[in-house]
């Protein structure tokens, strides 16, 4: 088995780093890379826009370039998220809690290269389990029923609900509001139309991507042209000299939250449905519950940018599990995929192995080099990324509101959508202004959707019996933690000492 | 010599032109009446990934494989109400446009009845059915069902207990279990359906065992068939056709047989040599090796239809949907839990009211506890200032965006959104705003192909 598998990566490899082959993964980071960058674009929008153009090579090159657009555009949100609080991808809001404030403090840097090594850990992780578990873990994703869903939503929404520094309050009713807009639309279960208000272009609800660009990219740019002193803020953070590299305590604490946003990222990758935006958001939650100065979080921690980029091309990797085991889509990126592969005649799925296996080994042993490629390719960039803040500032966020506008219309060629991002982004800045966290309304908008859905799913599968949720064991595990958070954050509260909350949430599980 | 030869080729190319209008004119009397003279948009009313979007390629791959168009096509996504979005922009916005195609199916019919869109595929020029999927009912090599007498004999008993896993609610799977149904005589809302985002999530929740049984197209299954993971029980054709060993339902008793189809349509108002221009080139799509290839390997049926016909399809369709629709009483379906598509925005609603009042509860405890301190500075009404004036400029900006285009309308925005925060050097503002500009169209209409407004 294990001599087999060598061969077979030996094959993989060999074909993976044919000049030509080579060339076509390099293409695909940069691609992925820059669609990463630009909002609004992802790899989804990259990889549909190539399929006319690589229908003519060999499927191995295609499939090659396609892993450096997912894996690259997963790192390249993570850029301008740091250095201008603009995601470039909905899985980069998250970088932007502590990536911007270290860019602030002249310590870009350091938060681009931690984002550079966690999505290469990250990947590369994911990788090797795609190569060796992928059958088992499918199993276990299978048993992950919409109960099991439930509960880890809901666990996702505990552990990040406390994201911002601000009061328990303000914080709840930041959520309430993000659920409600993430509920606009028409419903799944009913195909009923809900606070569409009659308006046809609500009916598919609002696009993450567009709340995250709204909220915090142009939600940024209303808080800083209203503040009348934008130069000022950027220039001296480029003044202070940015250190590019990042010192040994910042590499140990990295360490751990690369790790940790591996781990969380690739499981929660796996299940299908659920994506990179779910992975980064739980690894910055489980980074806070335990790190040792959770207050510092949102100030500009390195540990807020390491896990969660790590965790979000962890998730890349893991949605890859799905899609090559079972022939199964789990993300946005990957149902471009599935349609690749059917263009090509071949079908993703258990056959796959067996039928095709040159190009599967072909395409894993590229996800390696792809990996490497993105620390090779965007390191020497890093600091030239942070002298980009030494720009005139009024020039920088009129940048980012043309980009911002491009993005949201390269969506899907609407206006609306465009009116959405500054509508967010002036509820964001009005928001800010009445001291209202904004995460919070962030991961409204994407989980309440979902918990919604999972949870009414589990009612109509179980014909209505609640006991649905704890009579399965995966159901019942996740509930307890999640009321042991509560708790513990209760108690926490009310001794208003850090140190209890920290201990007891910890043992929790 | 060289003269002769000149001749007897200029000869040879008329005698080939002749015959090939001829045969031509024979074949479709129409063709060279109109040709397309700038390339064609072929828009897909759903996200990038899924059934339309696939198709849609296929037909584009045809089409440039076989050089059936003289101009280029490509392929757009405009994704949204399960395709009344990209249905209302194809009537309102590009009536009379024969540089647009768009790709439909039974989809557009159910979502645009069930979301009481203005438009119907009755309002826009049909070109032509393509392919169709049968649906089938799958079940994972584990359930205690594995034959259609035992599933049905279990839904008969108690029809809740059986959940069927299938795409979103007033979708081709939904309807087609919701006609079985009523073909038992099981009332429609006894059907305990549970929506999935897509084909792919349902599959997987029946190979877990989370539901009972699955609705879904052949195509889209036979993966997971093969590999042995999951049996399917029957198929709605009406004659034993993708598979000599699968059932139908017709045979088995129950009088329902579906197509899940798709196929291409253009905007109102074009000529008739514009649409017979299409239906010729989609009849040629239809013959060409290269496509019955593609019909072959995904499990589609050629089910190409066109021209009176189609119409004729297209009304039945509509009509007997309709009728499924009303049965199972429209947006407000067969959910089986109790709690229905407004327990979490009531939730949502309580819970903003509820911490809402407790904040300004707690507000006016400040205010009146530290009564001097709280004054309105000066500073935050200039804030306040410029945040208006900057939504201002936005809104001006989005307006003109729509009437001019993005190259006209985004130097000024720039220019004037640097002096609204504060900047002073003109100059510079202006230089900048125009080769930001410039370099932002040629990276995304020329680089990255993505049209701007």
């Amino acid at each position: 088995m294990s001599s087999g598998l060598f061969d077979n990566l030996a094959t993989g490899f060999a074909t993976a780093l044919t000049p030509e082959n080579f060339l076509f993964g390099v293409a695909g980071v940069l691609l992925g890379t820059m669609v990463g960058i630009l909002p609004g674009m992802g790899p989804a929008v990259a990889i549909s826009l190539l399929l006319p153009i690589t229908f003519g090579l060999d499927p191995v090159s295609a499939f090659i370039m396609f892993g450096g657009i997912y894996y690259g555009a997963m790192y390249g949100g993570a850029t301008t998220a740091i250095l201008v609080n603009t995601p470039g991808s909905a899985s980069a809001a998250v970088t932007t809690f502590d990536g911007h404030p270290m860019a602030k403090k002249g310590r870009a840097g350091t938060a681009l290269t931690a984002a550079i090594v966690g999505s290469f850990i990250g990947g590369t992780f994911a990788t090797l389990m795609l190569m060796l578990v992928a059958p088992g873990l499918v199993e276990i994703a299978l048993k992950f029923g919409p109960p099991e869903y439930f509960g880890l939503m809901l666990l996702a929404l505990i552990l990040v609900a406390s994201v911002g520094n601000s009061t328990f309050l303000r914080g709840a009713f930041a959520t309430f509001l993000g659920v409600g807009i993430g509920l606009i639309g028409i419903d799944l279960q009913t195909g009923e139309a809900r606070l569409t208000f009659g308006i046809p272009e609500l009916y598919s609800g609002v696009n993450i991507v567009l709340a995250a660009i709204g909220l915090f990219a142009v939600g940024e740019v209303f808080w800083i042209a209203s503040s009348r002193t934008p130069a000022k803020q950027l220039e001296s953070a480029a003044g202070k000299k940015s250190k590019l590299s990042m010192e040994k305590p910042e590499w140990l604490r990295s360490g751990v939250a690369w790790v940790r946003g591996t781990v969380v990222g690739f499981f929660v990758g796996i299940l299908p449905g659920s994506g990179g935006t779910l992975a980064s958001f739980m690894s910055y939650g489980i980074e806070k519950k335990f790190s040792k100065h959770p207050e510092k979080f949102g100030t500009g921690v390195v540990e807020g940018v390491a896990g969660p980029e790590a965790s979000n091309n962890a998730a890349a990797g893991g949605s890859l599990v799905p899609l090559l085991a079972l022939g199964i889509p789990g993300s946005a990126t990957t149902a471009v995929m599935l349609v690749a592969f059917q263009m090509y005649g071949l079908q993703p799925g258990p056959l796959l192995f067996e039928n095709s296996g040159d190009l599967v080994w072909a395409l894993i042993a590229s996800l390696y080099i792809t990996n490497i490629l993105l620390v090779v390719i965007n390191l020497p960039l890093v600091g030239l990324w942070a002298k980009l803040l030494e720009l005139p500032a009024a020039l920088i966020y009129a940048v980012v509101l043309v980009f911002s506008t491009i993005g949201a219309f390269s969506l899907r060629g609407s206006i609306w959508d465009v009116g959405i991002i500054y509508a967010l982004g002036a509820l964001a800045f009005v928001m800010r202004k009445f001291n209202f966290p904004i995460a919070p309304i962030l991961l409204g908008i994407l989980l309440g959707p979902l918990i919604e859905q999972e949870f009414r799913r589990s009612l109509s599968i179980s014909a209505g019996d609640y006991s649905i949720f704890i009579t399965r064991i995966g159901s019942l595990l996740l509930l307890i933690v999640c009321a042991l958070l509560v708790l513990g954050s209760i108690l926490g509260a009310r001794k208003k000492m850090n140190l209890m909350s920290r201990t007891e949430t910890g043992v929790a599980d | 010599m060289r003269f002769a030869l000149n001749t007897l080729y200029l000869l040879a190319g008329v005698f080939l032109a002749l015959s090939i209008s001829i045969t031509s004119i024979a074949q479709e009397k129409n063709e060279g009446s109109w040709t397309p003279e700038k390339p064609i948009t072929f828009i897909v009313p759903s996200n990038p990934g899924g059934g339309w979007d696939q198709t849609a390629r296929f037909i584009q791959q045809t089409i440039i494989q076989n050089e059936f168009l003289p101009v280029s096509v490509e392929v757009i996504n405009r994704g949204g109400g399960g395709g009344t979005i990209a249905l209302a922009e194809l009537v309102e916005t590009y009536r009379g446009d024969p540089h647009k195609i768009m790709m439909t199916g039974f989809g557009m019919v159910g979502s645009a009845l069930m979301h009481e869109s203005d438009y119907s595929l009755s309002d826009i020029t049909p070109i032509s059915r393509l392919t169709g999927e049968y649906q089938v009912i799958a079940i994972s090599k584990d359930s205690p069902h594995q034959t259609l007498e035992s599933l049905i004999e279990a839904f008969k008993d108690d029809p809740k207990s059986i959940s069927w896993a299938g795409g979103s609610a007033g979708g081709s799977d939904q309807i087609f279990i919701v006609q079985v149904a009523e073909d038992l005589g099981i009332p429609s809302d006894s059907v305990n359906y549970v929506a999935f985002t897509g084909g792919g999530e349902a599959n997987a929740a029946l190979m877990g065992n989370q539901v009972t049984a699955a609705i879904t197209g052949f195509g889209e299954i036979k993966g997971l068939v093969e590999s042995g993971r999951v049996n399917l029980l029957a198929v709605s054709s009406d004659k034993r056709i993708v598979d000599p060993d699968l059932p139908t339902f017709v045979e088995k008793g129950i009088n329902v047989t579906f197509q899940n189809w798709r196929g291409v349509v253009a905007p109102p108002g074009l000529t008739l040599e514009q649409q017979a221009y299409y239906v010729g080139v989609m009849k040629q799509v239809q013959a060409s090796e290269y496509w019955q290839k593609i019909l072959a390997r995904n499990d589609w049926q050629d089910s190409f239809l066109t021209e009176e016909s189609l119409d004729t399809f297209i009304e039945e369709n509509k009509n007997r949907t309709a009728k499924t629709l009303a049965n199972m009483g429209l947006g407000k379906s067969s959910e089986i839990s109790a709690i229905g598509p407004y327990f979490f925005p009531k939730i949502v609603g309580l819970g903003m009211l509820l911490t809402g009042l407790a904040l300004v509860f707690q507000s006016r405890r400040t205010v009146l506890a530290n009564n001097a301190n709280i004054t309105v500075g000066e500073e935050d009404d200039q804030s306040w200032m410029t945040f208006a004036l900057t939504i201002i400029l936005v809104c001006v900006y989005l307006t003109m965006l729509k009437l001019l285009g993005f190259i006209w309308t985004t130097p000024p925005f720039i220019v004037a959104f640097a002096y609204i925060i504060g900047s002073r050097s003109f100059v510079r503002d202006i230089i900048t705003a125009i080769i930001l500009t410039g370099l932002a169209y040629l990276l995304f209409e020329q680089f990255l192909n993505v049209s701007l407004p």
